[in-house]
C-alpha cells in the first residue's frame, strides 16, 4: 500500500504474516525529489508484484535516478532485479564497506554501483544524503543514511517492529498512543539473536550519539512503519525494549 | 599440494580434500584481489597497524560431506553460481546431492540455493528453526533445525549447535562429532596474500604466516564483523570461548571466512580466546 510518510517522502511494500498473527513489514521509500526519485531499498522478492504496480503508480512516467540499499539481504534487495529491468538506468548506491562481487547480485554491472562512504554527504538528483554506519545492525556492511530535507533517518533493520492484524499499515501517530514497546522488543528480539550478550545501556548510548548530531524527524524501518509523528517517544520506547531484551 | 581450481577472479573456486570424506571448496580472487575489491581487505590494516598491508584477500568457505548421504554446507556466493555447480557435479560424479546446510541467509553463504536447487532436484535445504517469515529469506521450504538435532549422514553425525557469535538472526554452527569438525561460521575470519591462497593453516605457516597474526586479524575482523561486540563484556566472552572450546573437543577448525586449522588447534583456540578480548576494547571506529 502507497503511503505519505511528510513532504515528498512515501512508504510502500508489504509485509508477511507469521506465528500468532504478527506481521513483519519489508518497506521500501521513496523521495519523489522533483523528478529524480530516490528509492530506498528494493523490497522482498516476495512481494514482486505489488511492489512494482505501487512504484509504478507512485512514479508514473518518471524513472528513479538511484536505489539506495541499506544493506545487501535478500528482504532489502530480492526485488532489485525487477526495479533495474523497469528503470535501467539507474544507479545503485551501496555501502563503501560491501563487496559487491560477493553480495550482490552477480547479474549488476559494475558500472551501476556508486558508493556511499559513513561520514560523507553526497548529492543525488540535487538532494543531499548523508551516510552513517549502521549502529545496530545484523550484517557488517550495513549503513544509515539520513535526508536532511525531511529529516528522515534510514535505520535498515533497527527500530523495526511487528505489526498485529489490522495495524499493518499505521504510522506512529495513527495508534491511540504511539508504538508499544512491545512491538519493538518483539521484533528486536526476534532480529538481533546477540543483544542478550550486550549492555542495553551502551546500545543506548551509541543510538543517542546518532540522534543527538541531526535532527531526525522521521524514522524509516525496513520492517515496520515510519514512526514520523513522535520520534522522542519511539525512541524512549527503542531504548525500554532494548533493556528488556539485555 | 593437491588442489583443483575452477573458473578465475570472480569465479574462481578451489577446491582441497580435508579428510577422504570431506572436501573444502572455497573462493578467493588471488593476484587480481586488490584490483577487484578495491583493497577491502587491506582496510584491515589500517584499523591495526600490527596486520599485514599485503594480505588482501579474503576466503569464502564451502564444505560437502561425502557420506551414505551427501551434505553441502553453505553455497558461496552468486559470482560462483557457475563455478561452484561445476566443482559440485565434479565430485558428486553419480551421487546426488541430498542436504544443503545454509549457516545463515546472506548471498555469500545463500545466494547460490536457487542454482543448486535447479541441478539438484530432490535436494532438502536445512536452516536454523526458531524464527519466522523465512519466505522473505528465500527459505520457504527449508526444513528446520533446533540446536541438538543431528543430521545422521552414516558415519558423520552433525550437530546443530548454538553460536557464540552471530550477525544475521538465522546463524547456527554445527560441530561432528566423530572428526571434530566444527563450523563457526562467520567468526575468526582471517586474511591472506596471494601466495598463500587454498592453504590450510599449517600450509600458510609455512610462508610466513603465524598464530600471532591470526589472533591480530581475527581482533580487528571481529569488530567489522561482530560489531555488536563492543556492547559485550571482555571477560565473560573470553571465558565463554574458553568454555566451549572444554565443552567441543575440536580437531577440524573450519569456519567460513577463515583457512582450515587442521593442526595444532590448542595454540590457535587460546588465541581465538584472546583475540575476542582484545577486539572487545579495541577501536571500532564507527561514524554516528
Amino acid at each position: 500500500m502507497i503511503r505519505h510518510v511528510v513532504g515528498d517522502l512515501y512508504q510502500i511494500g508489504e509485509s508477511s504474516v507469521g506465528e500468532g498473527g504478527w506481521h513483519e513489514a519489508v518497506r521500501i521509500y521513496v523521495l519523489l525529489n522533483d523528478g529524480c526519485p530516490l528509492i530506498f531499498d528494493a523490497g522482498s522478492h516476495v512481494h514482486r508484484g505489488q511492489i512494482m504496480a505501487e512504484l509504478h503508480t507512485l512514479l508514473g512516467d518518471t524513472a528513479p535516478g538511484y536505489v539506495f540499499l541499506t544493506h545487501t539481504e535478500l528482504p532489502h534487495t530480492g526485488n532489485l532485479s525487477a526495479i533495474l529491468t523497469a528503470w535501467p538506468s539507474a544507479k545503485l548506491v551501496v555501502s563503501s564497506a560491501i563487496l559487491p562481487y560477493c553480495e550482490l547480485p552477480w547479474w549488476v554491472k559494475e558500472e551501476q554501483i556508486m558508493y556511499g562512504y559513513a561520514g560523507t554527504n553526497a548529492v543525488y538528483g540535487g538532494r543531499a544524503i548523508s551516510f552513517l554506519d549502521g549502529i545496530l545492525k545484523d550484517q557488517p556492511g550495513t549503513h544509515w543514511m539520513y535526508d536532511a530535507q525531511t529529516g528522515t533517518l534510514f535505520t535498515a533493520d533497527a527500530f523495526g517492529y511487528m505489526l498485529p492484524t489490522n495495524s499493518e499499515t499505521l504510522f506512529d501517530d495513527e495508534h491511540a498512543d504511539g508504538i508499544p514497546t512491545d512491538w519493538l522488543k518483539r521484533y528486536h528480539a526476534s532480529a538481533f539473536r546477540f543483544l542478550p550478550q550486550c549492555d542495553g545501556n551502551k546500545v543506548n548510548a551509541d543510538i543517542a550519539k546518532v540522534f543527538a548530531k541531526r535532527n531526525v524527524n522521521v524514522i524509516a524501518p525496513t520492517h515496520g512503519n515510519a514512526i514520523r509523528h513522535n520520534v522522542a517517544q519511539g525512541v524512549a520506547r527503542f531504548n525500554q525494549a532494548i533493556m528488556e531484551i539485555c | 599440494m593437491e588442489l583443483k581450481i575452477y573458473g578465475d577472479t570472480v569465479s574462481r573456486v578451489g577446491v582441497r580434500q580435508i579428510t577422504p570424506q570431506i572436501y573444502w571448496i572455497s573462493h578467493c580472487l588471488g593476484e587480481c584481489a586488490v584490483e577487484v575489491n578495491g583493497g577491502f581487505a587491506a582496510d584491515f590494516a589500517k584499523l591495526n597497524p600490527i596486520l599485514d598491508p599485503e594480505a588482501s584477500d579474503i576466503i569464502y568457505n564451502s564444505f560437502l560431506f561425502m557420506d551414505e548421504k551427501t551434505l553441502l554446507v553453505d553455497t558461496l556466493s552468486p559470482g560462483q553460481h557457475d563455478t561452484v555447480l561445476e566443482a559440485l557435479s565434479d565430485i558428486l560424479g553419480d551421487r546426488k546431492l541430498d542436504y544443503c546446510w545454509i549457516s545463515h541467509t546472506e548471498l555469500p553463504h545463500a545466494g547460490n540455493i536457487a542454482a543448486i536447487q535447479r541441478a539438484h532436484p530432490g535436494l532438502e535445504i536445512m536452516t536454523v528453526a526458531n524464527h519466522d517469515h523465512y519466505e522473505v529469506h528465500g527459505l520457504a521450504d527449508a526444513t528446520l533445525l533446533n540446536y541438538g538435532d543431528v543430521i545422521d549422514l552414516g558415519e558423520h553425525k552433525i550437530e546443530i549447535i548454538k553460536p557464540l557469535f552471530v550477525d544475521h538472526a538465522l546463524t547456527q554452527w554445527f560441530y561432528e562429532h566423530n572428526t571434530g569438525f566444527l563450523c563457526p561460521v562467520d567468526w575468526a575470519l582471517n586474511v591472506h596474500r596471494a601466495d598463500q591462497c587454498f592453504r590450510f593453516m599449517d600450509e600458510m605457516e609455512e610462508v610466513g604466516y603465524s598464530v600471532e597474526q591470526f589472533m591480530h586479524e581475527v581482533s580487528t575482523t571481529s569488530r567489522v564483523v561482530f560489531p555488536w561486540i563492543r556492547w559485550a563484556d571482555p571477560d565473560a566472552t573470553g571465558e565463554a570461548v574458553d568454555k566451549f572450546f572444554e565443552q567441543y573437543d575440536v580437531k577440524i577448525f573450519a569456519p567460513s571466512h577463515t583457512n582450515v586449522i587442521r593442526k595444532d588447534l590448542d595454540k590457535y583456540t587460546a588465541a581465538l580466546s584472546q583475540a575476542m578480548r582484545m577486539a572487545i576494547v579495541g577501536n571500532f571506529d564507527l561514524v554516528f
